[in-house]
C-alpha cells in the first residue's frame, strides 16, 4: 500500500514561500495555489463526484489554508498539511452541509475528467473514474481515500468518525460494485 | 473451515490487502489455487486497486480558481479571519460560560468594528467620492456593472445560508438555549455588517473592493451557521 508521500503529494517544501504567505503575502500564497491546486482539485473532484462542487470545495480549502497558515510549523511538507486540511475541510462541509445523501452521477459523464492536463488516462482508467463517480457518497469516500490516496483504514476512521471495521466493510462495498460495473 | 465460492469472494479485499490472519490466508489461497472463477475474480479486485493507485494525483481546475480566492482572503485579514473561527459554542463547564461568551461576542464585534474601519477607510481614500454623494460620471455606469457582478454571489450565498438555518432549525432542539442565543446574536452582528456593507456598496458601486468586503461577511456568516449545525449534530 503506497503511503501518501508516494502517490504524488508534493514532498518539495515550498519553504520561502510559505513563510512569505504566513506572513501575510497573497503574492506567495497565490504561488502556493498555482503550485497545489490540481492536486486538491483533484482530490475534491474525486470525493464530491460533481465537478461545481470539486471547484467550490477547492476554494474552500485554499481560503481555510489561508486563514490557518500559521498552523503550519513545518513538521511535514506543505503538500501533505494542504493535503491533509483538504480532506478534513471536504468531509466538515459535507456534514455541516447535509450532503450525506446518496449523490449520484451518470456513469457515461466522462466529461468532468476530460481536461487537456490529466495525461496518460486510458480506457480502463476512465471507465474507473465514471464508475467511482457512481459510488454512494461512503463508499466512494473510502474508496478514494484507501485505493486512490492511500490512507490506512486507522486513518480513515479518524477522518471520517467511522469504525475501522466499517470502513473496511465499505471499501469491500465499493471494489465489489466496481467489479460488477467494469465487466 | 469453510472454502466456498461466496467465503473466498467475501475476503478477497483483505486477502490482496494483506489483512486476513494466517488460517484464513491459507485456506483463500488454497481455494484460489484450485478454482479459476474466484482466481478471475482476485484478478479484477487487483486491477481495480492497481488501477486506482496509477490514477493521476493531479487535475487542473477547469477555470482559475484564483480570482474567487483571492477575493475571499482579502475580504478580510488572517487576524480578522481567526477572530471569527476561534468563536467556539462547544459545551463548556457552567463557570467559564460568561467568560467564554465575552470572547465570543467581542470576537464578533471585532468582525464589524473591522469592517467598519476598513469600510470607512475605503470609503475616506484619498480621490474616493463621499458617501452620500453619487458618482459623477454615470456614462461608463460601474454602479451598474459592480452591482451585478456580486449579485450571483450574494444569490449564492443567501443560497446557503437559507439551507443552512433550514437544516438549524430542525436541530434547535439540541442546542442550549444559551447556545442558541449566542448563535443568534453573532448573527444579528454578522448581519448589520452585512447591511453595512451592502449600503457602502450602493453608495459607491465603483469600489471594487467593496464586493469583497461584503463577500467576507457573508462567508463568516456561512461559517458561524456551520458551526452551530456541526454542534447541534453533535449533540
Amino acid at each position: 500500500m503506497p503511503v501518501l508521500s508516494e502517490v504524488g503529494v508534493s514532498t518539495v517544501d515550498p519553504g520561502a514561500t510559505v513563510r512569505e504567505a504566513q506572513a501575510g503575502s497573497a503574492p506567495a500564497f497565490e504561488r502556493l495555489y498555482r503550485e497545489h491546486s490540481a492536486r486538491i482539485y483533484a482530490l475534491c473532484l474525486r470525493l464530491a463526484a460533481d465537478p461545481v462542487q470539486a471547484e467550490e470545495l477547492t476554494q474552500d480549502v485554499f481560503v481555510r489554508a489561508w486563514q490557518k497558515l500559521d498552523s503550519f510549523r513545518g513538521d511535514s511538507a506543505f503538500g501533505t498539511w494542504l493535503h491533509r486540511l483538504a480532506v478534513n475541510e471536504v468531509l466538515g462541509k459535507r456534514r455541516a452541509d447535509g450532503r450525506r445523501g446518496a449523490r449520484v452521477m451518470i456513469a457515461e459523464d466522462l466529461t468532468i475528467f476530460e481536461t487537456p492536463r490529466v495525461v496518460g488516462q486510458e480506457g480502463f482508467q476512465l471507465d474507473l473514474e465514471a464508475a467511482v463517480a457512481t459510488l454512494s457518497e461512503a463508499t466512494r469516500t473510502v474508496f478514494v481515500m484507501h485505493d486512490v490516496e492511500g490512507y490506512t483504514h486507522d486513518e480513515i476512521a479518524n477522518l471520517t468518525g467511522r469504525a475501522e471495521g466499517t470502513c473496511k466493510t465499505l471499501l469491500h462495498r465499493a471494489r465489489k460494485m466496481l467489479r460488477e460495473r467494469l465487466r | 473451515m469453510k472454502q466456498d465460492h461466496a467465503y473466498v469472494l467475501d475476503r478477497l479485499d483483505h486477502f490482496l490487502d494483506g489483512e486476513l490472519p494466517i488460517q484464513e490466508r491459507l485456506a483463500v489461497q488454497e481455494h484460489l489455487g484450485r478454482c479459476d472463477d474466484c482466481l478471475e475474480e482476485m484478478e479484477v479486485v487487483r486491477e481495480i486497486r492497481d488501477a486506482a493507485q496509477l490514477l493521476p494525483r493531479e487535475i487542473a481546475p477547469p477555470r482559475d480558481l484564483w480570482p474567487a480566492i483571492a477575493a475571499r482572503i482579502h475580504a478580510t485579514s488572517p487576524e480578522q479571519d481567526r477572530a471569527v473561527i476561534q468563536v467556539d459554542f462547544s459545551p463548556r463547564p457552567q463557570a467559564r460560560r460568561a467568560g467564554v461568551w465575552v470572547i465570543r461576542i467581542a470576537a464578533a464585534l471585532a468582525l464589524v468594528v473591522a469592517s467598519s474601519s476598513v469600510t470607512v477607510l475605503l470609503l475616506r481614500q484619498p480621490g474616493t467620492e463621499p458617501v452620500a454623494v453619487m458618482p459623477t460620471n454615470t456614462a461608463r455606469a460601474p454602479a451598474k456593472t459592480a452591482l451585478a457582478a456580486f449579485a450571483p454571489t450574494e444569490v449564492e450565498y443567501q443560497g446557503a445560508v437559507n439551507a443552512l438555518h433550514a437544516e438549524l432549525r430542525q436541530s434547535r432542539g439540541r442546542l442550549s438555549p444559551e447556545t442558541m442565543a449566542t448563535v443568534e446574536a453573532n448573527l444579528r452582528i454578522i448581519d448589520a455588517a452585512i447591511a453595512e456593507s451592502r449600503a457602502a456598496l450602493a453608495a459607491d458601486p465603483s469600489n471594487a473592493r467593496l464586493p469583497m468586503l461584503l463577500s467576507g461577511v457573508y462567508q463568516k456568516k456561512v461559517e458561524l451557521l456551520q458551526h452551530a449545525v456541526q454542534i447541534s449534530a453533535r449533540t
